[in-house]
Parts: structure tokens; sequence; C-alpha cells
């Protein structure tokens, strides 16, 4: 079925958000400003955007260490993430938890995390509160092919399976974990066929291609929220740069081989498609880059603006009273 | 949290005509009980705690009355139940992940202090983690080395965490009732020897705040601080004690974090010497850190270097003359506060 | 083998001495030069050493007793034996007396005894004691250095520090110790001397312009010239003179001379007056005078005047011009003959002619009738006050030596 043009321009604004964002970051980051160090999602925008773009704000998502595309994507203002990169007081963690924790409860967002697996375990928690309450809500646990050889990952399928949990588990393999490639990691990598173990359904996507991100998870969600349990979805999909920021990812990739996957621009291939199919005009799309731009230089100036938490506060929140 | 009542004390160590005597192993499934009855987010989950009704029988009747979606039967994955526990949490139910043997908890370690101890913190205060990690720790009858472990001090070196450590049905109930009603993570630890010990526990409700310790025997002349099971033996080393002239208090701290030291530092300005008895080990342990605050806090009352009794350091050998010689035996607290005194106990 | 802890002679005048506490209990081992006890005499208390190495027997002269030089104090197990009588009999020398300090300056850290018993921290050099014993000791004002201790491994323990501060409490506080040494002699000074005063007002003007002339320049050490140094300069001037008033009545009911001008001074201390002794005071030019007398009296406030420092001495002078005081009589010092008592220097109506104002001072001298009657000690005064109305002579020329501020001679 043909997306309408209404889709297709908020599928492109989801994704340059994005794009955008991390560009404006990896800027930050390098002019020795930002605190920490970050994992850009460049190259990979069409699986957050795709994947909430069929979930409701209370439905849950656990997040990864690069995790800002899915923050975004889910709802959280890009203020409020750009401040939490710099440690301010005004980002979405109050500036405790920086880029690998951000976390908003009204939007249903259980942490970016600083360690992979346990998003695989949070969300299918998650999920298990829902379907005890039943809600109607479901659960995405995002992670990528370096957390699949981890016993989370066992664990927490098999547990959602047995107990027909509604969460998706994403995967968003990317070829690399840090800078190790999948091939030496594992003798099986086909990671949709993993779901057969736990018997469920198993399912590659075109990662790069929003269009079919949208539609597997549409499918996957309905799924779980009819009671059918979790569906494992394999996203192929690649990252332009390094593993963090310093990194410059070409240690262990060839510049042949990045070259190829920056010709399969997520970004790109949807203008051309939505062009070609008279879905949007390039003048659509030039409204929504200008736009973009101003809402992230904005962002940015707010971050760079943004106070560090009074010392005071330090011992705050370690219990809730 | 509002305290309904604190049901005194003093009551609870006495047994006369009326009062209703259960096992430590009752007392917390009524705390269970009355507390899944009053809310319908508290979940729970573990090994064998369905129909089986728990290893300790710890969880015996709650699969009958709040069926299998509230209490579920786990696999063996204690990283996975407790990963998922902690997403309950944060979705808002109050799930409790029975780790059974306290010893198991290590597969879950990760889970409980990345994730559920820092959550609330990380995201400023506005995710709660309500979830409550349960098991029993500690030897008995040669459980043997992957069966006896003690490690509370893990749980209560990580601030974020609170920690309880009852040592009688009374203390059971309370706690755990109260710990159903805190939305912090807790790790609640009971002993597998004290399962079928039994005690006073009064009909009506009552809680027991964490952070407040109780002074289970006033004495003059030494306080002797103990924990978990160790607290038997404590007060049956003080009656022997007695008997050589020397008084001993013993206190119970009966939660770790928060912990009461205001109870021991004021013991110890009256009897200027400190004794420690842990079943856990000595190096890093809760011992050590009582022995840093008293140290720290109250040096000038202190009349005599601080003594600690713990497991001497091996693994847990299974031979009964090896484990009753590691674990710390009643004669080897008489023999050990005796000496304090010049006599040889 | 035994022997045993005797009273000792501990100064030269010293006929008896008062056990103040005994440091030691019985059973304790002693090392040789181990303080033992405390003992007070008339001027001061001080510690005794244990001569030899033993461990204390029976005590035989409990605390608070006062008993002859020489009398058996306790027995000393186990130790060489020990000439009682020559100990008892001999005087000490002069290094034995400059040997013992007044108690003040004694260090409180002799090296702990050992008990036979329990063992003790090896790694400490000193005894250990509890935090809460040491706590203990300081609120009730407890010395530790040399108490046993009854811990299970022979710490000092807080037991051992309430034993400690009941025993201690029945021994008499330093300040009533000294109060009743003073009490004691001057008793005895008045009890035993038969005195009479003379009494003359003396113009003082001219003292006065010789003391703000040589106020302007202080030594070295920023010693400045007083009244005092003045007087005692004048004192021993007239004092040389006058061969009467240099003689003492002694025991053996005969006056003796004295050839070495030394004279006491008396100074207020927080624990009540004391007088020490400036050596030859004749032979001591102003600046060195003054230095000598800064030095005694310093050490006097501190308590840390050797019995040396306190023996002797022919006369004491007694001013108390810094108060307003016009004139008053002092009581001698039990060993000496005289007490030259001086009042303020004040302005007052002088008959010169006419009536006139101006600064005079009244002094009064008291004597001891044994040695001297009224028209020698007239005469004596008389001269002093004409040395203080015309001050001269070559000690009173030039206030610091020519060139120089402190050449700080010693004199004995």
């Amino acid at each position: 079925m043909e997306p309408s043009k209404e889709s297709v321009l908020s599928f492109y604004r989801g994704m340059v958000e994005i794009r955008e964002f991390e560009l404006k970051a990896r800027e930050i980051f390098r002019s020795g400003k930002m605190p920490g160090f970050i994992h850009v999602y460049i190259g990979e925008e069409a699986i957050a955007t795709g994947v909430c773009a069929q979930l409701k704000r209370d439905d849950y998502v656990a997040s990864t260490h690069r995790g800002h595309g899915h923050a975004l994507a889910k709802g959280i203002s890009a203020r409020a993430v750009m401040a939490e990169l710099m440690g301010a007081e005004e980002g979405c963690s109050g500036g405790r938890g920086g880029t690998m924790h951000l976390y908003d409860a009204t939007a249903g967002f259980l942490g970016s995390n600083g360690v992979v697996p346990p998003g695989i375990l949070i969300a299918s928690g998650a999920a298990l509160s829902a379907k005890v309450r039943g809600s109607g809500q479901v659960a995405v646990a995002f992670f990528g092919d370096g957390a699949v050889n981890n016993g989370a990952f066992h664990e927490g399928l098999n547990l959602a399976a047995t107990w027909n949990l509604p969460v998706l588990f994403v995967c968003e393999n990317n070829l690399y974990a840090t800078e190790m490639p999948f091939e030496q990691a594992t003798k099986n990598t086909n990671v949709a066929s993993r779901a057969a173990a736990y018997k469920i359904p198993g399912v590659q996507v075109d990662g790069n291609d929003v269009l079919d991100v949208y539609q597997k998870t549409g499918e996957a969600v309905a799924r779980a929220r009819r009671g059918e349990g979790p569906t494992l979805l394999e996203c192929l999909t690649y990252r332009w740069y390094g593993h963090h920021e310093g990194d410059p990812g070409t240690a262990y990739r060839t510049k042949n081989e990045i070259a190829r996957w920056k010709a399969n621009d997520p970004v790109q291939r949807l203008r051309d498609y939505s062009i070609k199919a008279s879905l949007a005009t390039a003048d659509d799309f030039k409204n929504i880059d200008r736009e973009v731009e101003r809402i992230i230089q904005d962002c940015a100036d707010f971050a760079l603006a943004g106070r560090q938490p009074d010392v005071r506060t330090a011992l705050d929140h370690v219990f809730s009273n | 949290m509002a305290v309904t009542k604190n049901v005194n004390e003093a009551d609870a160590s006495q047994t006369s005509g009326n009062e209703r005597i259960i096992s430590y192993a009752e007392a917390g499934v009524e705390a269970l009980r009355e507390e899944m009855r009053r809310n319908s987010n508290i979940l729970y989950m573990g090994q064998g705690i369905g129909p089986r009704g728990g290893n300790f029988q710890q969880s015996r009747g709650l699969w009958e009355e709040f069926g299998e979606q509230r209490v579920r039967d786990t696999p063996i994955a204690e990283r996975g139940q407790t990963g998922l526990g902690i997403g309950a949490a944060l979705a808002g139910s109050h799930p409790v992940v029975d780790i059974v043997f306290l010893d198991f908890v290590l597969e879950a370690i990760c889970e409980i202090i990345q994730q559920a101890s820092t959550i609330h913190y990380i995201s400023n205060g506005t995710i709660k983690v309500p979830v409550v990690v349960r098991a029993a720790g500690g030897g008995v009858r040669s459980t043997g080395p992957h069966h006896s472990h003690t490690f509370y001090s893990f749980f209560m070196h990580i601030p974020g965490l609170k920690v309880a450590l009852p040592s009688t049905p009374y203390d059971v109930k309370g706690l755990l009732k109260t710990t159903l009603r805190d939305e912090n993570p807790v790790v609640f630890i009971e002993h597998k020897g004290l399962y079928n010990t039994t005690g006073h526990v009064p009909d009506e409700e009552y809680f027991i705040p964490f952070g407040k310790a109780v002074v289970r025997r006033p004495g003059e002349h030494v306080t002797l601080v103990a924990l978990s099971l160790m607290v038997n033996k404590a007060l049956q080393a003080a009656a022997l004690l007695e008997k050589e002239g020397i008084s001993v208090e013993v206190i119970d701290p009966r939660t770790l974090a928060p912990f009461d030291k205001e109870t021991i530092l004021t013991s110890v300005a009256k009897t200027g010497k400190l004794v420690i008895l842990d079943e856990a080990y000595a190096a890093c342990g809760v011992s050590a850190e009582i022995a840093a605050v008293v140290a720290g806090e109250a040096l000038y009352e202190l009349d005599a270097p601080i003594q600690r009794i713990c497991c001497l350091p091996a693994p847990h050998a299974f031979s009964p003359s090896l484990d009753n010689y590691l674990i710390p035996s009643v004669d080897r607290v008489v023999s050990e506060v005796a000496g304090l005194f010049g006599k040889k106990g | 083998m035994s022997s045993s802890i005797v009273m000792p002679q501990l100064g030269l005048t010293m006929t008896e001495g008062t056990v103040s506490e005994w440091l030691k209990k019985p059973g304790d081992f002693v090392r040789k030069n181990e303080p033992i006890l405390m003992v007070s005499t008339d001027k001061v208390e001080m510690e005794v050493e244990s001569l030899v190495e033993g461990t204390l027997g029976e005590i035989l002269v409990q605390a608070g007793t006062t008993v002859p030089v020489g009398t058996k104090l306790a027995n000393l197990q186990g130790g060489e034996e020990d000439d009682v009588s020559t100990v008892a009999n001999e005087q000490p020398s002069a290094e034995i007396l400059q040997e013992y300090e007044s108690v003040d300056t004694r260090v409180a850290s002799q090296s702990a005894v050992l008990p036979t018993e329990p063992k003790v921290d090896s790694r400490l050099d000193r005894q250990s004691v509890s935090p809460r014993a040491k706590r203990l000791a300081k609120e009730l004002g407890v010395e530790t250095a040399n108490l046993r201790g009854g811990g299970a491994h022979g710490e000092i323990v807080e037991e051992d520090i309430r034993q400690a501060a009941i025993s201690q409490s029945k021994t008499p506080q330093p300040n009533l110790r000294k109060r009743q040494l003073i009490a004691e002699r001057l008793t005895r000074s008045i009890q035993t001397i038969p005195t009479f005063s003379v009494t003359a007002e003396a113009n003082a003007e001219k003292l006065v312009a010789l003391y703000e002339r040589f106020r302007q320049s202080p030594t070295r050490d920023g010693v400045k010239l007083t009244i005092t140094d003045l007087l005692l300069t004048i004192f021993a001037d007239v004092l040389k003179r006058s061969p009467e008033l240099c003689a003492t009545w002694e025991n053996n009911n005969e006056p003796r001379s004295h050839s070495s001008i030394d004279i006491g001074l008396a100074v207020a201390t927080p624990n009540g007056v004391v007088a020490p002794v400036l050596r030859k005071v004749d032979a001591l030019d102003l600046s060195h005078l003054a230095i000598k007398r800064h030095e005694l009296a310093e050490k006097a406030r501190g308590g840390k005047l050797s019995l040396a420092e306190l023996e002797g001495g022919i006369s004491t002078l007694s001013n108390l011009g810094m108060y307003r005081v016009d004139h008053f009589e002092a009581l001698i010092s039990p060993g000496q003959s005289s007490i030259l008592a001086v009042g303020s220097i004040r302005k007052r109506p002088w008959a010169a002619g006419t009536l006139v104002i101006l600064p005079t001072v009244i002094l009064n001298l008291t004597v001891d009738h044994r040695i001297a009657d009224g028209a020698a000690a007239a005469a004596f005064l008389g001269m002093l006050v004409e040395k203080v109305e015309e001050p001269s002579g070559h000690n009173l020329k030039t206030f610091l030596p020519a060139g120089d501020g402190a050449n700080r001679g010693q004199v004995g």
C-alpha cells in the first residue's frame, strides 16, 4: 500500500531531525564543550523513526548507548536531549544521566542504557506489567548485533516468549559491535533466525527503508496487542561513523564498504522515492530541511546555555520518599 | 508512607497464653498475602514459588490465591527474571523477585546494581523502581559452597538499595510489609536456617520501619552486634557468659540500609567494648563497616579494641566438622568475648 | 637482698619532708632512676627516684605524712644493698642538688614499667591506654604515665583511671600544697625570729630621674631597667658596708657572717609568693642584674625554679610599689636576717625649707633582733636612704656597659 504525502513528509522530518541533531552533537563534542563521549546514530535513522511511528506515547521503549535517535523518535524534545548531553539540569534526566541514560516517563522512555542487554529485560518486564494490568500497552527493546550473543538476550526472549509478552525485540544489526565484526562473534549471523529457538516470529527488515521498517513493525505491534506475544525484528543497517566519537570507524571497516552503505542513505532513499512517486516535491523536503536546521540550532543554543545542577542536590533522589 | 502501628518490641519476645506463635516462613507469607490483597500491582516470581509454594515454603498459598498472572514460576534465569522484575517496576508494577538461594543473586547482580539502584537517581527522581529481591542466605547443615553465602555487604555498599536482614518471625512480617509499601528497590535477605524457627506475631497489623535496630538483650559490660541467624547464637552465648559475670548487650540491626548506628553507639558509650558477630567473611564485610563507624564516631568510648567474629576465610566446606568450624559457633563467641575480659571462657 | 627507700636530703636546710604521693604500688617493679614517690619540702615539691632496681615492698610511710630526713619510707626487694647511713647523713653534692628540678619542669614521659604478668603490645614503647581511658584521664585530671594497666593485655583501661582518680583525690592539690608550704615557713618565721622594724621616707626624685634615663636603653634581649634593680643595687652596696646586717642567726645559737651579698627578691606567682635569690649582687653591674632579675622572676612565675635558686640569701627585697601601698612590713624568710619592704613612689608633701611636692618612697626594714639592735638597724636604714636620695657609685653610672647590650655573665 502506498504511503500518503503526509506520512512520507513526517518520516522524512523525523529522520532529518535525528540526523541534524546528531551532526550538531558531533560538532559540539568536537569543540570540546561536551562532557563524556557520544555514540551517534547517523545512518540508522530509518529504524527509530519507522518503529516509533507505530507506537503510542504510553508504549514503552528501552534503548541503548546509541539512543539519541530512539529518544527523539519516541517524543522527547530535542532541547531536553541536547541539554542532557551537556549534563545540564534542563536535560531530560536533569543532567544526571547524560547521553547513555536518557529517561522520560511521560514518553514511555525507560532509558537509553550504558549496558545494552538489560534493555531487553527492561522492555520485557514493562510488557509483563502491561499484560498483568491488561492495559494494551506494548514495549520495544532496541539493541544491536552485539547483544544477541549475551545471556540477557536468551533469558529475555525466552521469558517473553514463554509468557507471551507484548514486546518487540528490534535488533539494529549494523554489522559491527564496537570494532568486532558480527561474523567473528557468532557462527549464526542470521539474527532473525534465532527467533525460531524461542518459537516466536523472526523478521528481517531493510533497516534503511523507513517504509519497510514501518510496515513490519506495524505487523509486530498488532500481533503483540492481540496478545500473540513477541516478535524479533532484525533491521539491517549501517552506521556511517565510528562506534563512538573519537573512533574513526575505519580501522576495522573498509572505505568501500562505508561508501557503499552511505550510498544507501535512508534519508536520500525516501526523498528519491517520494519525488519519483510524486508524493512530494523537492521543495517540500527543502522546507523541512530549513526548518529542522533552525530547530536544531535553537536546541544547541538552549543546551549550551544550560546550567549545571547545583551540588546541593547531589544526594537527592538516591531514594524515593 | 504511613506506619500504622509499632507493636511493643518487648511483647515480641515473650510468650504467654493467647499469643500467636508462627514460623518465620509463615510470617513472610502472611506479609505477602496481606499486601498482595491490598495492592494488585504486587507480582511474585521465582523458581518453584508457584504451586510448589517455594523451596522453603516461603510463598505457600500465594499461587492458589492470586493466580498465575501474578504469581509466576520462572525458568532458571535469575538475570532474566530480575531484569524483567525491574522493567515491570518501571512500568508501575511492584514485583517481588524470589531468588530463593542468595548465592544465585550473583547471576542477577548486574541488573540490581546497574539498573535497579541507579534509575531513580539518574532519571532525576522521575522514575521509581519499586522492586523487591528476596532470597535466603546462610549455611545450615552443610549446604555447601554454592548454597551458603551471606554477601549482604555487596548490597549495603550500594547507594540506592535498601537491605533488610530479619532474624525473627515478628521482624520478617513487619519488615516485609514495610518493604511492599516502599517505592524503592529492596533486597530482602532471610536465612534458610531461620525458616522453621517460630516466634510471636501479633494478630493486628503492624509495620517495622527500616533503620531501627533492636536491643535483644540488655547488658552492661560488652556490646555484641549480631546479624541474621547469628542473633540466636549471640543470645545463647550471652546466657553462658552471664554465668561468668559478663553481662552482654545483644543488638540486632534488622536492616543494613538504612542502618541504625545510634543504638550501637549509645550501647558502646555504656559498655566501652564492641564485638560484632557476622556469619559472612570479615574482609570488607558488614562487620568491617560497623567497626569503622564505631571507631570513627565513638573512639573515645572504647576501652578495648573492636572484635569481629566472622566466618573464617575459606569457601564453605561441605563436611560438618569443617562447616561448624568455619562458621562462628556459640563456643567461639563465648571464648572471644570472655577473652576481652582476660578470661578463658 | 633488700634495700630501703629513705627520705632524702633535698636541700641544704631541709630537715624533714612530706611524702606527697607514692608513684608505685607494693609489688611494682622499679628501675634504677625511675621516680618512685613525690616529696614536698618547705620550698618545693619534687620527684624522688629510686637509686637501685628492685620490686617495691611494703610502704612504711603513707602519703601525707611528714618525717625527718633519713627516715625509712619503704623497702625495695632485690636491689643491691644500700648503705642507709650514708644516705641519711651525707650532704648531697651540688651536682645532685642541681638534678632535682621542681616538679613542674619534669616532663611526665618516663618509659613505663612492664608489669611482670600480662604482656604489653611490644610494638609500643609506652604502655597502651584505651581511648576511653585516655578521655577519662583527661576529664578527671589523672596522669597515666605511671599507672599500672589492668586490661586483658596489660593496657590501661577505664577501671584503672577510676581507681587512680580516687587515690589521687586523697593527695592535696598542688596549689593547696604550695599554700601549705608558705604557711609553714612564715609561721616558723614569726615563731622563731624576734623582729623589729625601722621605717624611713626617702626623697626619690633622683632615683626616678636615674630610672627614667636608664630605661631608654634596654638590653639586647629587651630587658629594661626597673626601680627594683636600682633598689637591689643600692641595698647590696649598703649591706656590703654593714657587717652586722650581713649575718644570720644559726641553729647553733651563733651568728654567721656572709661574704657573698646574696639577696632574695619576692616574686608574686599564681601559686603564691616565691623568693629566688640573686647571688653576689654587689658584683653585678646594673644590666646584668636586670637580666638576672628578669630571668629569675620568669622562672618563678613559671614554677621552674631550682632548689639552688631558692636557697640561702642574707636578706630579701619585697617591692609592692606597683600597688597602691605606701608602707608595709614583711616577714623575714627563715634562714635570713632581714627584709626590706618598699612601698610605692608617689608625689608627697616634703619639707625642704618650704613645703614642696615631690616623689618619695617609704622604706621599711624588718630585722632579726638576734643579729642587730635598733641602732645598727637605724644606721643601716640611714645609709640606705642616703643612697636612695643620692644614687652614686660605679654601679649606677651606666645601665648598659659601653658599646654592648647583653653580655650575660653567669654569676653563681
